[in-house]
């Protein structure tokens, strides 16, 4: 194992006194963006799941939700939204989670686009039925069975 | 294999000296230059200097690079030439300048400028009471310089050879200096370093003794390498024994804990400095004080009839400890148990730094005989060096200043020298003396280990010529170091390979500590007064009549030592009696 | 004076194909260093064995190495507080040369690319550059970096992944972002702001305690990432 060049190169020193400025790490702000938003999901994620579990298991309570709670709450607009971002944000935490490990622990790079291709088909396609099916399914149906 | 590689300049180390000397070089445009380091330069024992630097920036009360003048000639017990010491006491508040503007991160006063305290021996109107002269960065001054000389070597493009010993010097025929051998640590390949100009930033040979604040890496090699080319040494019976290591350990308690407020006292609380030095109590210099302490053990009142006395900062609150001494208090906590905070520290007299080396002019070209004929293109600086500023006996932050100002002053002539040098022709088979040597070493199948015969040399030098000698004592550690030196011819190394085989090279670096060892004892024994660190107690009294005078002693192509003398520069301070 | 055993991880490139242990029996003292132990093996039993040390107490970082599965000096330990059974590896990470000696290279070329060194273009003044004691606080802590290598060898984002520009060299950065003299934060913070940069870090805290200077490391790498998040570093 020796220095991987581009990091040693960076800034690059010159004889005779002075050194080069570095070029501009590349790659942009996607990193520094993931992890502001590994923050933030996280942080929200506390409050969401702390008030969808104290709200109907709690103050509900397990005992009364039956058909017709789920259809009352499926009914409410802010009830989906509230669940679209519990679901959203828990699957791109998780995702951008599972990207770290594998950027860690996957080292080769074929290896690796194959496992994140895998990874990111699965949660994302998830995270898109559960989307969908939060936004479209009809509680009505439930009803009339 | 044996590779070679052309240069202009090298310097060969990489502490505060050898850094400062390749940032000046670094600056000339088109000059090559190498450091070479037996360690990575972050780990030269510059790294491990406490207490500060002085220099009379008068930042916090009145001062005067004449007065920082006086006290280091005093200091030096009027050995150190006047005009060296002058150059360095003028150049200081410039370097220190220059130092913070590379980036050094001194503490600070309130209104933003260098912090500054009181040192051992540094006074303000000639002697009238302690001056706030030491900049600081906290108790680790001699780390923030080298990393921030590092740091500037890395930002000017410093080639260097980290883990490379230089095991020889060379010379041309002509006389001129033309390079260096190396020894690569981790492939033990040979490297043939030639250039026009060599800089020996190598340090100390605090290892002689069993008690000590040296690393395990300060064995002399610059200053044995340089005997070995019968090059002369001066002054190597002045070595300082600072006043506080850590007992039993030698690890260094800065000066600036005592600079702080700190107290030295003994088994009945006394505190015993105020009999032995009215004025400045326990910022006297370092001989005083380190003898003084000596003396208090040897009449009994050491801690419990002990070897060690108490160093007190308790009443210096947490707030002062923590903040502007808080590695002494971690090495307290993790090697004493002791906290600082709470308890005093018990503490010895340490074996800590040459004042003596290879001696060189201002401008730090090495020097021989007594009319200072300079060997072209040679250069020393630093500890390894004899310039002299320290004299008879350093005063603290004096140290960290020499290497500073003469590494600046080196690096400056270097580049003047190389710009109309030609390059030297090589000698013939230039490693041929240090592959015979390496070959004996190797060799030996039976024999005793290296380790062995180096305790045995620390333990005769600790006790007789520590910090009282007396001739018959010294006679007895000349006949020990000698007889070892002859066991050293069948010392044994264990491991014969060549990938970093650090049993070689320890067996090789204690053939360079015992002949300093030897050189050392040769030394006092011949001066027959007591000045500065050298206190012989058969002769108690400074003889200027006789002895204002550098010993200068050369190994002779028969091997023996041979000791000549040369006067020392007095300009502006006459010798006077010393009182502190 | 009591006997111990260290259970050292052995490797010489010159006859092993693969690291061994081997045990060695030792007497030492309570007080002693775990270096001192070291020392007598290689003194006085084998003298084969290999490992850097220099200052001996904790200021030159020469002789970082796991001693009972933790990054720690080896000048900094005491033998009362290990054991008497005590194990004795090389970092992990960098390529082991012999027994304890790693090749530091890597190490040094990635502390070289944050530009750690002071940079100020502007004409400096005759005498010092004023700084307030606050200001000079801020980055305190991580001037007190010795380079010996522990934390980014205890950096499990590290051990997975070599090109991570590691702990150390970020703390180095910040010595120099946070410092109110330097002009070039900036410069260090698009170095930084890199996949291999301070994102790799995950906030582990195995860095801050393998620390032998107690330098609160994650707490320096998490300013760094608010300063490049903010795009200041004003505090």
């Amino acid at each position: 194992m020796s220095a991987p060049a581009q990091v040693a190169e960076r800034g690059t020193p010159r004889r005779g006194g002075g050194y080069a400025k570095p070029r501009k790490a590349g790659g942009g702000n996607f990193e520094l963006i993931s992890w502001f938003f590994m923050r933030l999901s996280g942080l929200l994620l506390i409050f969401l799941a702390l008030y969808h579990l104290v709200w109907w298991n709690l103050i509900v309570g397990v005992a009364h939700l039956d058909s017709q709670v789920v259809i009352e709450r499926w009914n409410n607009p802010f009830w989906r939204l509230f669940n679209v971002a519990l679901v959203t944000f828990a699957m791109l935490h998780g995702l951008n989670g599972a990207r770290y490990s594998i950027e860690d622990y996957v080292r080769r790079p074929g290896r690796q686009v194959a496992v994140k291709a895998v990874v990111y088909t699965l949660v994302l396609g998830s995270l898109l039925v559960a989307v969908f099916a939060l936004l479209t399914f009809d509680p009505a149906v439930l009803v009339n069975r | 294999m044996i590779h070679t590689h052309t240069y202009d300049a090298l310097v060969v180390g990489g502490g505060g000296a050898g850094l400062m000397s390749a940032i000046y070089l670094s600056r000339e445009p088109g000059l090559r230059t190498a450091v070479i380091s037996k360690l990575y330069p972050t780990r030269s024992h510059t790294g491990a200097a406490q207490g500060g630097v002085c220099a009379a920036l008068g930042n916090l009360e009145e001062d005067h690079p004449e007065w920082h003048m006086f006290d280091t000639v005093k200091g030096s017990d009027y050995l150190g030439d006047q005009d060296s010491i002058e150059v360095m006491c003028n150049e200081a508040v410039d370097v220190i300048i220059e130092l913070e503007h590379m980036g050094l991160p001194f503490s600070r006063t309130e209104d933003g400028k260098i912090a500054q305290r009181p040192f051992g021996g540094h006074t303000h109107h000639f002697g009238q009471g302690p001056v706030r002269r030491s900049c600081y960065a906290a108790d680790r001054t001699g780390h923030m310089i080298l990393q921030t000389l590092y740091q500037n070597c890395i930002k000017n493009g410093v080639d260097f050879y980290d883990e490379f010993q230089v095991v020889d010097l060379l010379l041309s025929p002509d006389g001129r200096c033309c390079g260096v051998v190396a020894w690569h640590i981790d492939t033990g390949d040979l490297h043939v370093f030639h250039a026009k100009a060599v800089n020996f930033t190598t340090g100390g040979f605090g290892r002689i003794w069993s008690i000590t604040s040296n690393a395990h890496a300060n064995t002399g090699d610059g200053v044995a390498i340089a005997l070995r080319r019968g090059i002369p040494l001066e002054d190597m019976e002045f070595y300082q024994f600072h006043p506080t290591g850590i007992y039993k350990l030698g690890i260094l308690i800065t000066e600036g804990v005592r600079g702080e407020g700190g107290v030295l006292r003994n088994d009945h609380g006394e505190r015993f400095m105020e009999r032995y030095a009215p004025t400045m109590k326990d910022l006297a210099s370092r001989d005083v004080v380190a003898r003084a302490i000596s003396r208090e053990i040897r009449e009994g009142r050491g801690i419990n009839g002990k070897k060690y006395v108490y160093l007190d900062a308790t009443h210096l609150g947490a707030d002062v400890i923590e903040n502007k001494l808080p590695d002494i208090a971690d090495f307290c906590r993790t090697y004493l148990g002791v906290d600082p905070v709470r308890e005093p520290m018990p503490i010895q007299p340490t074996a800590h730094y040459a004042m003596g080396g290879i001696p060189t002019d201002i401008d730090c070209r090495v020097v021989t005989g007594p009319d200072n004929t300079v060997i072209p293109g040679f250069y020393a600086a630093g500890e390894v060096a004899c310039v002299s500023v320290h004299g008879a006996n350093r005063l603290g932050t004096n140290s960290l200043l020499d290497l500073v100002v003469f590494g600046r002053r080196s690096g400056l002539d270097m580049a003047r020298f190389c710009k109309t040098a030609d390059l030297p022709p090589l000698p013939e088979n230039p490693t041929e003396r240090i592959e015979a040597t390496f070959a004996r070493l190797l060799a030996t199948e039976k024999g005793e280990p290296a380790a062995k015969l180096r305790e045995e040399m620390q333990d005769v030098m600790q006790d007789h010529v520590g910090i009282f000698r007396e001739g018959p004592g010294m006679e007895i550690a000349l006949a020990k170091v000698r007889e070892l030196q002859e066991r050293y011819r069948s010392v044994l190394v264990l491991d014969k390979g060549k990938r970093f085989n650090t049993d070689l090279l320890e067996a090789w670096e204690l053939g360079n500590l015992l002949d300093l060892a030897e050189v050392t004892t040769v030394s006092a024994i011949n001066r027959t007064e007591s000045r500065g660190a050298h206190m012989r107690e058969d002769y108690e009294t400074r003889d200027d009549v006789n002895w204002l005078k550098h010993t200068l002693v050369t190994r002779s192509d028969e091997g023996a030592l041979d000791i000549t003398y040369k006067p020392v520069t007095i300009t502006r301070f006459q010798p006077k009696e010393r009182v502190y | 004076m009591k006997t111990v055993t260290l259970t050292i991880l052995r490797f010489n490139p010159e006859t092993d194909r693969e690291a061994a242990y081997r045990e060695y029996r030792v007497d030492v003292e309570p007080t002693d260093r775990v270096l001192d132990a070291l020392s007598k093996v290689k003194w006085y039993q084998d003298g084969t064995l290999t490992f850097r040390r220099s200052c001996a107490h904790g200021v030159c970082g020469s002789d970082a190495m796991r001693i009972n599965g933790v990054n720690r000096l080896a000048c900094k330990v005491l033998m009362r507080d290990v054991g008497d059974r005590v194990t004795i590896e090389p970092l992990m990470g960098f390529r082991v040369i012999k027994d304890m000696v790693v090749d530091m290279e890597p190490f040094f070329a990635q502390y070289r690319s944050v530009l750690p060194f002071m940079i100020n273009d502007s004409r400096p003044p005759q005498r010092e550059r004023l700084q307030s004691i606050a200001d000079r606080e801020r980055f305190d802590d991580t001037t007190k970096c010795i380079l010996c290598a522990a934390c980014t060898t205890s950096c499990p984002s590290f051990w997975a992944n070599e090109e991570f520009v590691g702990p150390a060299a970020i703390v180095n950065a910040h010595r120099f972002i946070f410092d109110s003299r330097d002009e070039a934060a900036g410069a260090r913070l698009d170095i930084l702001n890199d996949r291999e940069g301070v994102w790799r870090c995950r906030t582990i805290f195995n860095c801050t305690e393998a620390c032998p200077r107690e330098i609160r490391i994650t707490k320096a790498i998490g300013e760094v990432k608010k300063a490049i998040l903010y795009g200041s570093t004003a505090p």
